[in-house]
């Protein structure tokens, strides 16, 4: 059984007039399916609107689906099970996009102890939790520190030491990195490759950053409340033409490698890092100096 | 257009803007870059006078705005400033209410705003189809490009956006980009740009200024700001991919140009090579 199995999911917005009589009705989500196994790395990609973040919502139990089911952790999610409900919560956290909406304690420190404390754990316990989950996050040093004076990056890394407190077994980011700078960008992206490698916790990272996407074990793209495309970076974004049907762009290195295919050269197209561009285009120039 | 000169503006005990001098071209791209924090907001609401700095002056058209007898109303009419999160702040029953609504609070009659809010939705391509529409039911990108021409409507001389692209799939943010030239480049508006994408900063704004911690660290072309990779990173912030790759061939030993900033370029740089 994979960590995650999403089945047919359908997930409905309904527009009310002033009576609330329900007048019309749009599918947010149109029969999604997928599998995620325990331990990867996803990116989801897809223009505004697409479904991204009602999907989201569904794993962290947020939503309900009103077609369709999803098994986590090989339970399937049901409303009107409480417990269940309770361990996909602890078992999911979710960051949002906003740094300043997710914070709600007055130290680092407090806001990380917010979810165990809740579980109603032993000091001791609760201390063991936030101190690692701060030391996993890089944020222990500013233990103490208020959360108002912490950087965008920073106050993510605080968001997401709240959710490993709980001991999650997947984190879901919702367009995280999108109001943070470049180095809170470089900062919250290392740490979600890090807690995925070390720590073996299944990553679900939502963004319209394609540089994000191309690290990924698989990537998902949403169109219209449905995935159209799955695989590897390397599988996804060959697909030049349709990535950009559907919103997207091509990750910049590969984009370079594919426009000097197209202009004849023999070049491989599947780069995705400045490393390995510098590479191929080493070679094609040595080959060219030799008169090849 | 607009200058500042030794401008300081001070929170509490923090020095959020620290003695910067600058002039914004009339009909350029700006961009401002700089970390989290660094004063980027405070500078861009002191240019249509919502803020006041504590020492300093200011400029619009060769004239100081805060002295005695300026007119400040006017002026937040030719500077319009578009918030981070815009979409937000929509609030009329129908898109068409809500563009107008800033033209009619600068005292045009309702029809003439409507005239205006209509000229402003199609300049950012809002369809007539939309008019009626509530802002609400809106798409995000459709929802940005509403609240921007809610400014448009207003006729201003210059336009500054915080971070108009945070949130939008590629597709609409490059719309977005391609629509704030073409403000730039046919309707001669000026425009300034607040941004963390140092991919998109490269790509369309002529002019750059560097903020750190209050100060401006440096005032320069695109080209002279983002080929400077190692100066960026000091601060926290970075130069394009491209030009990191353009970089990591000429140091082995490929004769490319270093300071190429746009995809484009870098293409046929590497074209003519071969």
């Amino acid at each position: 059984m994979p960590f995650i199995k999403v089945e047919n999911l359908v997930h409905k917005f309904f527009e009310r007039n002033n009576e609330g009589e329900i007048i019309d009705e749009k599918n947010a989500l149109d029969g999604v399916d997928f599998q995620i196994e325990a331990g990867q790395f996803i990116a989801i990609l897809g223009r505004n609107g697409s479904g991204k973040s009602t999907l989201a919502r569904h794993l962290n139990c947020l939503l309900f689906p009103h077609e369709g089911s999803i098994w986590i952790d090989g339970n399937e999610v049901k409303e009107e099970d409480d417990i269940n409900i309770w361990n996909n919560r602890k078992n999911i956290g979710m960051v949002f996009q906003n740094p300043d909406n997710q914070i709600i304690g007055t130290t680092v420190e407090e806001d990380t102890a917010f979810g165990p404390e809740n579980l109603e754990f032993s000091t001791e316990k609760i201390r063991d939790r936030v101190d690692n989950a701060l030391k996993m996050t890089g944020m222990y040093k500013k233990m103490n520190v208020s959360p108002n004076s912490l950087s965008g990056g920073q106050k993510q890394r605080v968001a997401i030491a709240g959710t490993l407190a709980m001991h999650p077994k997947c984190i879901v980011l919702d367009e995280a990195t999108a109001m943070l700078d470049p180095d809170g960008r470089k900062e919250l992206i290392s740490t979600v490759h890090r807690l995925n490698k070390e720590e073996g916790i299944t990553i679900i990272l939502i963004t319209h950053f394609m540089n994000e996407a191309v690290d990924a074990d698989r990537i998902f793209v949403m169109d219209n409340g449905m995935v159209t495309m799955m695989g590897t970076p390397k599988e996804v974004f060959s697909r030049s033409d349709e990535i950009k049907n559907l919103g997207l762009e091509m990750p910049v290195m590969m984009n370079v490698a594919i426009r000097l295919k197209n202009d004849g050269y023999e070049i491989p197209v599947d780069v995705f890092t400045i490393e390995k561009l510098a590479d191929v285009y080493e070679q094609l120039y040595r080959k060219h100096l030799n008169g090849e | 257009m607009i200058e500042f000169v030794d401008v300081n503006y001070v929170y509490g005990n923090d020095k959020a803007v620290d003695n910067v001098s600058f002039k914004i071209e009339k009909g350029k791209f700006t961009g401002i870059i700089g970390h989290t924090g660094s004063g980027k907001s405070t500078l861009i609401q002191m240019m249509n006078g919502l803020l006041k700095p504590e020492s300093g002056t200011i400029l619009y058209d060769g004239k100081d705005i805060f002295e005695e007898g300026y007119d400040l109303r006017s002026l937040k009419f030719k500077v319009g400033l578009v918030f981070q999160y815009p979409e937000y702040q929509l609030f009329e029953s129908t898109v068409l209410r809500d563009v107008a609504y800033g033209p009619i609070n600068k005292g045009l009659a309702k029809e003439d705003a409507v005239k205006e809010a209509k000229a402003a939705m199609e300049i950012v391509g809002i369809n007539e189809d939309k008019y009626e529409k509530s802002p609400f039911e809106l798409s995000g990108g459709e929802k940005k490009r509403v609240a921007i021409a809610g400014i448009l409507a207003m006729k201003p001389e210059v336009l500054v956006l915080d971070e108009p692209a945070a949130g939008l799939d590629p597709e609409t943010r490059i719309n977005l980009f391609e629509m704030l030239k073409r403000l730039c480049t046919s309707e001669n508006i000026t425009v300034v740009v607040v941004s963390h994408s140092m991919e998109d900063m490269a790509e369309y704004a002529e002019h750059i200024i560097v903020m750190d911690d209050g100060k401006l660290i440096k005032s320069g072309t695109a080209r002279e700001v983002f080929s400077n990779a190692e100066d960026l990173e000091n601060i926290g912030l970075a130069a394009p991919e491209i030009t990191y790759l353009m970089c990591e061939l000429s140091k082995r030993g490929i004769p490319v140009d270093k300071t190429i900033i746009k995809t484009e370029e870098a293409i046929k740089c590497l074209e003519t090579l071969l």
